[in-house]
């Protein structure tokens, strides 16, 4: 499952420790995104609770997907 | 200081009307407001709307005043000479004023439901949407600004971008950043397109901007959180004042992430704009709802209006939990704009069109910053105005900008 993690305000500045810590709890790192302090990367489900309860976590969400209307439709 | 000079209740290009009185706001700190109308500017009768306690001042209240002065809003009415009024104005060098402005008379907006008066159509010159957007008049034109658009990348090859500044990026696996679906192109031509195309009219509002092409949306259209995130957070690596997002999903729910997102990059100083989203049916009494991410309380969600500046049937409403209003509309409806190559124009319509007309608009788009303002929107007068400021208004024909219907707005912030 593919999860974006946001880091919190107080642990921005230590995302790569975060991200370190993630890691360890399963998650495999896509991209350590450090000006908008998220973390995106994919998971087994089952290791949610893990990821969320790392020091630093404000949240764990699941992906939302987005789609565009075809190229040829009048409205997009 | 701020400077107000223009109204936004007058058609643009008249003189607005004024009182002859004057409007003094003082600094949050100023505790002796009345005190320093007299002292600097010498008026002798101040009335205090302490004075007044609960109720109302009234006319008797405030006849032969001077000034009056409401105390909860730290703001005067005052008569003032040419003399007394540069005395206050000089007030602001020391940091007790913040602004003097003529009083203005306003007037109840009419209605005018699909007026001729209210009608734009494509000129040989600027598309119907440049003109509303008064792009032709707007001293702005995105020199020295960054825009990026996060989309389904841009067409390299079109003639009408030849020579431009523009930085490209794929945030999508195993995808260039060359657009392969046109709906990205076609935003970054509203965005920054040219003055001077090879054909038809001008349909870009920056055209001087320089241009930051993220690919988020692969060629099929579709995309996720990881490369929209990521391309954000690269469109702030580069300075880009406005994230234009011509995107979203019909869910009536807040998407976290895009909290946090949405709330950072406003910090550091950039603007995330998205699409409401197409999901309504007006035609059918279905209004539909701003979804994710423009639903997210820091980031402006753009409404899509037709040429009489009504609200497009398909354009979405507000959706009533903090953060799910619709901020501001622009003309999203039978757009011209740059397409992919061999066509290379394509006339579409869609919140995503309405939106890229708007970033541009923006004050931060035109490189303006304003002290202790998280957002900043077109506001129809060509001022800055702050997004949460905006309230219940409807912008009318001929003053350059978008309107809206009170019911699409509602406050939530």
């Amino acid at each position: 499952m593919i999860f974006t993690v946001t880091v919190d305000d107080l642990h921005r500045s230590a995302i790569q420790e975060v991200a370190e810590q993630l890691r360890s709890c399963g998650l495999e790192v896509d991209r350590v995104l450090g000006n908008v302090g998220m973390i995106t990367g994919s998971a087994p489900e089952n290791c949610r609770p893990d990821l969320e309860a790392v020091e630093g976590v404000s949240s764990v969400d699941g992906e939302t997907r987005f789609l565009l209307p075809p190229p040829d439709s009048d409205i997009q | 200081m701020i400077e107000s000079e223009s109204s936004g209740s007058r058609p643009r290009g008249q003189e607005p009307e004024t009182t002859g009185r004057f409007i003094v706001v003082f600094a949050d700190a100023e505790e002796n407001a009345p005190e320093l109308l007299r002292s600097a500017a010498g008026m002798s009768h101040v009335a205090d709307s302490r004075d007044f306690g609960t109720r109302a001042a009234s006319p008797a209240d405030t006849e032969g005043a001077d000034a009056t002065y409401y105390s909860h809003l730290g703001v005067a009415v005052v008569s003032a000479d040419p003399q007394q009024q540069r005395a206050l104005s000089s007030s602001s060098d020391e940091g007790t004023v913040i602004s003097v402005s003529p009083e203005l008379i306003h007037h109840v907006l009419t209605d005018e439901p699909g007026g001729a008066s209210s009608s734009f159509q494509d000129s040989a010159q600027l598309t119907w949407g440049l003109q509303a957007v008064a792009a032709d008049t707007s001293p702005f034109s995105g020199e020295g600004i960054r825009v990026a658009v996060l989309d389904t990348g841009f067409d390299s090859s079109h003639p009408d971008f030849a020579g431009r500044q523009i930085t490209v990026e794929s945030f999508v696996p195993g995808e260039t950043a060359q657009d392969g679906h046109g709906h990205g192109t076609h935003c970054i031509g509203t965005s920054c397109g040219p003055r001077s195309p090879s054909e038809g009219p001008a349909y870009g509002v920056a055209y001087e901007a320089e241009i930051f092409a993220g690919k988020v949306l692969g060629d099929s259209g579709s995309g996720s959180d990881g490369g929209i995130i990521a391309g954000i957070d690269w469109a702030m690596a580069n300075g880009c004042a406005v994230i234009s997002m011509s995107l979203g999903a019909d869910i009536p729910q807040v998407h976290p992430p895009y909290t946090a997102v949405g709330r950072r990059a406003l910090d550091q100083g950039h603007l995330i704009i998205a699409a409401a989203g197409n999901g309504a049916d007006r035609r059918q009494g279905d209004f539909g709802f701003v979804g994710a991410p423009a639903n997210s309380p820091f980031i402006m969600a753009v409404g899509a209006l037709d040429q009489h500046l009504e609200m497009a049937f398909f354009s979405a409403r507000t959706l009533p939990i903090r953060g799910g209003q619709l901020d501001v509309a622009g003309p999203g409806f039978q757009v011209r704009s740059s397409w992919l190559m061999p066509d290379r124009y394509n006339t579409i319509s869609g919140t995503s069109m309405a939106t890229p007309h708007c970033g541009s608009r923006s004050p931060l788009g035109a490189g303006i910053r304003l002290p202790g303002a998280r957002a900043v929107v077109p506001d129809g007068s060509g001022e800055p105005t702050v997004a949460a400021g905006i309230g219940r208004r409807r912008l009318r024909s001929g003053d350059g900008t978008a309107g809206m219907r009170g019911h699409d707005l509602h406050r939530h912030r």
